[in-house]
């Protein structure tokens, strides 16, 4: 997966400010994918399509994904991947592996530390593979394999 | 009677309404206006209850939202935190939760303000009916999030109002 | 010999659905009522004209007119729904431009037409954890694709799913 540095440290800085330091805040990574490649090119909050979404842990209205596929049809864009913040570590609660965003294979989950307080990369991060029901590879040692954050030309 | 009673024993004899009893996903244990006492079931899940008892209350239905609780049939209160439905995180599902003397979910006339402006299709509006309200709380249960229940069997019991005076006295 | 004629009038209750309209009908039958006879009680019932096939719910053909309706109603409880003539072409989007399409009969539940959309968008899940909407509105699993339909015989639907906590 790859995503323009840029872009992750707006990612990490949109991040930072919903979760105002004291709550959790994630949202959903738009981008292209072919064949196994994901470029991600844009970031979508969860609570700019569910303004509830962040209480302390996020509980977002699954309801409302018809507000995320109209954006996605209108940009020629899918859901590559989510984000969110622990306010500690990267591990996986019960409830993340309980609850893919996507529940397709291959989707992407990513957990950053510490409500995003600094600019993380790959390596400082969790990324989650999701297997369908309800499992899980964690690649978050293999950073360097699955996630690129570069400067592109 | 009111209009709000005769409206409510109106929707209760509804088509509909009895489609639902039929399909097994709730039944009407009984009104004592404005309270009405509900079965709603919930989905097998090893050691958990077959349903819930629901209490609404529905002065000046349908254009006041009714205010629901899950109950405890034999006490004849509000079920206690540690017998409501569970998620699978092993906490109360959020609606169930005991936040107030309602259903934490937009449907409820005591919790909607909660959600200003949000989640308009799950709020009630005076053109919807009690079904409406059933189907609701049946699908919040038929969910994978629904893990089950430790509900003691006094729970599904009828609080005493709602037993019939005399033996053979219709339901 | 006592010779005693004795005339039992059996009615039966039947509840249905009719394409186009939310919420259901009771209506009585006879031993011998008709396909065709119930068509006829479900238009004045309803007021709606073009009424012309009688489904038992999530089958697929409509039942023969000719049929004696109480010996195809089926052993469990299900609302039958009345139609007018044609399959609903259905397509149900997910992510991306993602979608899939099919032809169902109105009398299809729409926890059925659930089951089908998430078998083929996202198989390795439960489709319990999903729900169909229909320009913005989340449609009741139980009741028929053509109530949500409004009488057209096209429908899009969106594949959404329930909340969705993550801590």
């Amino acid at each position: 997966m790859n995503c323009r540095r840029s872009l992750w440290l707006d990612t990490l800085a949109l991040l930072r400010e919903r979760g105002r330091g004291h709550r959790e805040s994630g949202g959903f990574l738009l981008g292209r994918r072919v064949d196994s490649l994901r470029t991600i090119e844009a970031f979508l909050p969860y609570d700019d399509v569910d303004p509830q979404a962040l209480r302390g842990t996020i509980l977002f209205d699954g309801s409302k994904m018809d507000v995320v596929w109209n954006l996605c049809r209108r940009q020629g864009l899918e859901v590559v991947a989510d984000v969110h913040t622990h306010p500690g570590g990267v591990g996986q609660s019960q409830t993340d592996r309980d609850n893919p965003m996507i529940p397709e294979v291959g989707h992407i989950a990513l957990i950053v530390p510490n409500f995003a307080d600094r600019a993380y990369f790959p390596g400082d991060i969790g990324i989650y593979e999701y297997r369908g029901r309800r499992q899980w590879i964690d690649r978050s040692d293999d950073a360097d394999r699955y996630f690129a954050v570069r400067r592109f030309a | 009677m009111g209009p709000d009673q005769n409206a409510l024993l109106r929707d209760l004899a509804s088509p509909t309404f009895k489609v639902g009893v039929r399909r097994g996903r709730w039944a009407l244990l009984g009104v004592k206006f404005p309270i009405a006492m509900f079965f709603v079931a919930a989905p097998v899940r090893l050691g958990g209850p077959t349903g819930f008892l629901l209490r609404s209350d529905c002065t000046g239905y349908p254009a006041t939202a009714p205010n629901s609780q899950l109950w405890h049939g034999r006490d004849n209160q509000p079920l206690a935190d540690a017998d409501r439905p569970k998620n699978r995180q092993a906490g109360t599902m959020i609606s169930f939760s005991t936040w107030g003397e309602c259903l934490y979910h937009p449907i409820d006339r005591l919790a909607r303000s909660h959600w200003p402006g949000q989640h308009e299709e799950l709020c009630w509006t005076a053109d919807k009916t009690i079904v409406f309200l059933l189907e609701t709380v049946h699908g919040i249960l038929d969910s994978t999030d629904y893990a089950g229940a430790n509900l003691p069997t006094a729970a599904l019991e009828l609080p005493p109002e709602f037993v019939a005076r005399h033996a053979g006295a219709a339901a | 010999m006592t010779e005693l004629i004795e005339e039992v009038t059996d009615r039966i209750a039947v509840v249905f659905a009719a394409e186009g309209q939310a919420g259901h009908h009771d209506a009585e039958i006879g031993a011998a009522t008709t396909v065709k006879e119930f068509i006829d009680i479900a238009v004045s019932a309803t007021g709606i004209e073009g009424l012309l096939e009688v489904y038992v719910e999530d089958a697929e053909e409509p039942l023969g007119h000719e049929l004696i309706l109480i010996e195809h109603l089926s052993i469990e409880f299900a609302p039958l729904h009345v139609a007018k003539p044609g399959k609903i072409a259905t397509t149900v989007r997910y992510q991306g431009s993602r979608h899939v399409e099919h032809a169902f009969r109105p009398a299809a539940t729409i926890a059925k037409v659930t089951k089908w959309a998430v078998g083929k968008l996202a198989p390795t899940e439960d489709p319990s954890d999903f729900q169909l909407k229909h320009d913005g509105n989340v449609l009741p699993p139980d009741s028929h694709l053509g109530q949500a339909a409004h009488g057209e015989k096209s429908i899009v639907l969106d594949l959404v799913f329930k909340v969705k906590p993550q801590g």
